[in-house]
């Protein structure tokens, strides 16, 4: 208990220095703090769920065999990042040499129904579809920024930009994806009334 | 009107949305993965006293037999004297080279003769 309040107050460079030492601890925090920003920016890149689980489970591990090499442990968490982002990128060569599989679209999760599965997997495609046809950079602002809720300056230390181009790349993003999102939704709506 | 800088709805994008207990079955994972690579971490910065032996036996070892090794080469080099230079003593040094009159060092102490300095240090005044 008074190791995990520790390790919740502890800076990032504190934990990665403990964790070098095999602080379960200090690693598990880590992992706790950045886990849904490992995945944004694994969704940003492979744009599939099961894959951007997979990229960012394997960038922890990763981090954790080379944490040696991250040489600025103050900013780990961008190091971290670079990491998912080239797990992801490895992913999805992985994926592209195995000969035309179908990736479903799906979230392990307790059962909900079949149609509230169904419902939540459309829903999930589509925004998906959305996200995935705005350029790799305005993904992964917009994911950090309204999935994960990071702020301006944090997406910016965290992706080495200045914070200006963040919210330039994050008004582009959102106005496209709107746009985008409207489109379907009048696809859809013309849909079930032919 | 939606000013374009109204937030999309992307918390379906969230995979705990949905799944309430999807984050911690994932940070469950990773720890289970990241376990072995830990226990090696902590076990490396605790070594226990044969772990300590042993590491000081791979610094020391190697390096003992590096010294050895130079120091072998190093003799090997070296020239060794392959026969005796036979100089002819120099005057005055003839008494490490020759066997000593056995007058000089008489055995018996019975026999010995009272001390004859000048018959002692002859050769030496002879320098």
């Amino acid at each position: 208990m008074g190791d995990n309040h520790h390790a919740a107050n502890a800076e990032d460079a504190e934990l990665v220095r403990r964790s070098r030492h095999g602080d379960r601890v200090a690693f598990g925090e880590l992992v706790r703090r950045y886990r849904r920003a490992a995945y944004a920016v694994a969704l940003a890149v492979t744009r599939v769920h099961e894959d951007a689980e997979d990229a960012a489970q394997e960038a922890f591990l990763v981090a954790l065999d080379r944490l040696e090499d991250c040489r600025d442990p103050e900013r780990f968490s961008a190091w971290l990042l670079t990491i998912v982002r080239n797990r992801s990128r490895n992913l999805i060569r992985r994926e592209q040499l195995r000969e035309g599989e179908a990736m479903p679209f799906s979230v392990e999760s307790p059962d909900p129904g079949p149609g509230l599965r169904l419902e939540r997997s459309e829903l999930r495609r589509t925004l998906m579809d959305a996200v995935g046809r705005l350029p790799g950079v305005q993904r992964e602002v917009l994911l950090l920024h309204d999935l994960e809720g990071w702020k301006h300056r944090e997406i910016a230390a965290r992706l080495e930009m200045p914070a200006g181009t963040v919210r330039s790349h994050l008004h582009y993003a959102r106005k496209r994806l709107r746009r985008m999102l409207s489109g379907q939704a009048q696809h859809l709506v013309e849909q079930s009334a032919g | 009107m939606i000013s374009s800088d109204d937030k999309p709805p992307l918390q379906g994008l969230d995979p705990g949305s949905g799944d309430p207990g999807y984050w911690e079955r994932f940070q469950a994972r990773v720890m289970e993965e990241a376990a072995p690579a830990l226990d090696r971490r902590l076990r490396g910065a605790h070594p226990t006293v044969p772990q300590l032996v042993l590491s000081w036996g791979r610094f020391v070892v190697p390096s003992a037999v590096a010294a050895a090794t130079v120091a072998w080469m190093l003799v090997s080099q070296s020239p060794l004297p392959t026969e005796v230079v036979s100089a002819a003593p120099e005057a005055g040094t003839w008494f490490l080279f020759a066997d000593p009159p056995s007058e000089a060092f008489p055995t018996d102490p019975v026999a010995v003769e009272p001390l004859d300095q000048g018959r002692v240090l002859f050769p030496v005044e002879g320098l």
